[in-house]
């Protein structure tokens, strides 16, 4: 059986031989759905596999299509790509929470304003209907 | 290999690599300096969360020449840090 040198570059491990990339991702950094983003992106030039190992690490692995790019290149294009997709996607979240908070706020300082309105008019009391039976 | 502690250069490979400290450094921020970055740079992110995020560096092939690693990984410390101060 040939032993294929497998070169490991930061969160890469490249197999030259076998023309194969393996990209370890903590999902607590990117979430499943930033990598499944960032796989769309390579489909067109690579065939990519998602798994899961042992210690709950996402694990992507990655074949050039045809003669492709080399695959150091390719798994830091792939790298490139998720950090885009995680970024906009924590954004959109963050900018979704804000929106949600925003329109909390609108609608307690309506629910106060009414509340304040019906005070108003309960101490102004126009029907005289808060006066005791043996005052009126 | 040269070394410091938050600096690690490989001059082989032409990439730097960076320690973040997860007490002292925002996940957020992190992320917004590694996306800004990826316009010239290929960029890794990988490591722990809770503990230590790890940045690798390797400038795109049009620029490989220009840059020096060291200053680069500065660069995105200070870049991370400004954009921490923002928020």
């Amino acid at each position: 059986m040939k032993n294929s040198q497998i070169k490991k570059l930061a969160n890469m491990e490249l197999n030259e031989d076998e023309n194969y990339a393996i990209i370890s991702l903590n999902p607590a950094i990117f979430p499943v759905d930033a990598v499944k983003s960032a796989i769309n992106s390579a489909m067109y030039k690579a065939l990519a596999v998602i798994a899961k190992d042992s210690s709950s690490e996402i694990i992507v692995e990655l074949r050039p299509k045809g003669n492709g790019k080399g695959l150091e290149e390719l798994g830091r294009e792939f790298n490139n790509w998720l950090i885009t997709n995680a970024f906009d996607k924590l954004e959109a979240e963050k900018n979704k929470m804000e929106k949600i908070e925003t329109c909390h706020e609108d609608k307690m300082s309506i629910i106060e304003e009414n509340l304040a309105e019906l005070e108003k008019q309960a101490i102004n009391d126009p029907l005289g209907i808060s006066k005791l039976w043996k005052e009126a | 290999m040269l070394k410091t502690e938050n600096i690690r250069i490989d001059k082989v490979n032409s990439h730097v690599t960076l320690n973040f400290n997860m007490d002292m450094y925002n996940y957020h921020a992190i992320l917004q300096a590694s996306k800004e970055f990826t316009e010239n740079f290929w960029v890794a992110v990988y490591g722990s969360r809770n503990d230590k995020i790890i940045i690798n560096l390797k400038p795109k092939p049009e620029f490989i020449n220009d840059v020096d690693l060291e200053e680069l990984g500065y660069e995105f410390y200070n870049y991370t840090l400004g954009l921490m101060h923002e928020t």
